[in-house]
């Protein structure tokens, strides 16, 4: 566990679930301010293995693929978490090179100056996806001390490459830092049935109109009883003619992500955001967009 | 115990054991009339099992639990060993404990695929069961 800034960096793989001590407690940093950051466990390939703190509903887990082949990494563990939420969010590259003690895995020794390892597993890919987020955090605050971590994680499903729909081995996708464009973020409050657009002026020439949200959702325990309750926030994009030129309607996400690619008529288009079922309304959403060259 | 490679006999149990269905069901007896053999499906519906291209084998050993070393990139989910001779073979078992746990220190007959993780992600060899025996393979 390591703390970067306001970015807490979990490598742990606890073997606990999203309601065991250490994913409460990874969801109160949140509440206080930090991105949480986390493994998603080298338990794979059977599903429904991830680990705490990764399986915690108000942290980002890190999947991971092969940094030199692209592959995929074979023994990542996979969602869907016990209350069916998509896991990983993102993937980041492991098998990196990297300072280390040189020793076996699991053999205690002294640390060097000059050992090199590759660093495998979900646990060599989440620096990446902290290293990531720290740098969100710090361009989206600007001049501010802080930010709300939510908009670091609507970012971070931005950053990643595939769009709805989603699965349990890549979440939303290998991240990806845009670059070259503009981008846009904010937070709603929604409710059941509503719909909610929100217009960006695009301008200049770029190929890609990317949008995402994340919304943090809870569950309690109340002696031997869970409560928990799912809501499902849609994402579209609409472009200047009132054309929807894509959406993202998954059911057991928390989060949403579409990508309209070619060419981008400058003008203004809309993202989105509908309260397809919010039981528990109001529900707090941050959304994130960009249009930007890849 | 030795370990025990598919031959004639073992792969005609494998092709009645992939003709049922249910996840637990008893084989009719073997050609040679020997004793039934019941086996517990674990992990040979399961398209990432099947998608692997090694060579099912069939293991008889002592069951035992083991723990994986802890810290970055560890492995928890090999939860389990088959002794076979002086060697010991780590069982993935994430998500199936409970079909192993009620067998641990008794000989097993498993089958399943060795699957080396030593070059591309540095874990070793561990292996994945398809199926699993309670009753000792027969000589």
């Amino acid at each position: 566990m390591a703390v970067l800034d306001r970015v807490i960096v979990g490598e742990m793989q606890g073997s606990g679930d999203y309601l065991s001590t250490i994913s409460t407690a990874a969801d109160n940093a949140f509440d206080a301010g930090a991105v949480v950051i986390a493994a998603n466990g080298n338990n794979g390939p059977n599903a429904s293995t991830v680990n705490a703190p990764g399986s915690a509903h108000r942290v980002i887990a890190i999947g991971a693929f092969d940094v030199q082949t692209q592959a995929q990494y074979a023994n990542q563990s996979r969602g869907p978490t016990p209350d069916n939420r998509f896991k990983p969010d993102v993937q980041t590259p492991n098998n990196t090179e990297t300072a280390s003690t040189g020793c076996p895995f699991g053999v205690q020794c002294a640390m060097s100056d000059t050992a090199f390892r590759s660093f495998g597993g979900t646990s060599g890919a989440t620096p990446y996806g902290a290293g990531a987020a720290a740098l969100l955090r710090n361009w989206l605050r600007g001049t501010s001390f802080s930010i709300d971590p939510g908009q670091v994680y609507a970012h971070m499903i931005l950053s990643g490459q595939q769009p709805y729909p989603f699965n349990n081995i890549s979440g939303a996708g290998p991240l990806r830092l845009p670059t070259d464009g503009f981008a846009w973020w904010g937070k709603v409050s929604v409710r059941d049935g509503q719909t909610i657009e929100i217009p960006v002026s695009v301008s200049g020439s770029p190929n890609r109109f990317d949008a995402a949200l994340w919304w943090p959702e809870s569950a309690w325990q109340f002696l031997f009883i869970t409560v928990e309750q799912h809501n499902d926030v849609d994402l579209s994009i609409i472009d200047p003619g009132g054309t929807t030129r894509a959406s993202s309607i998954s059911i057991p996400s928390v989060f949403e992500r579409a990508r309209v690619s070619g060419s981008i008529a400058s003008g203004t288009w809309k993202v989105r955001i509908r309260g397809f079922n919010v039981p528990a309304s109001p529900q707090t959403v941050y959304w994130a967009a960009a249009a930007h060259r890849q | 115990m030795i370990p025990f490679r598919v031959g004639k006999r073992a792969a005609a149990a494998l092709i009645l054991a992939a003709a049922c269905s249910s996840p637990e069901c008893s084989n009719a007896s073997t050609p040679n009339g020997r004793s039934e053999r019941r086996w517990t499906a674990v992990f040979e519906k399961e398209t990432w099992y099947r998608d692997r291209t090694e060579a099912e084998q069939v293991f008889t050993g002592v069951l035992v639990r083991r723990t994986s070393p802890r810290g970055p990139g560890a492995r928890l989910g090999l939860t389990y060993a088959l002794q076979v001779g002086t060697g010991e073979l780590p069982i993935y078992a994430a998500r199936v404990e409970q079909s192993f746990e009620r067998y641990v220190g008794q000989t097993i007959t498993v089958r399943g695929k060795v699957v080396d993780f030593s070059a591309a992600e540095g874990s070793g060899k561990e292996l994945w069961v398809g199926g699993l025996s309670a009753s000792p393979m027969s000589p």
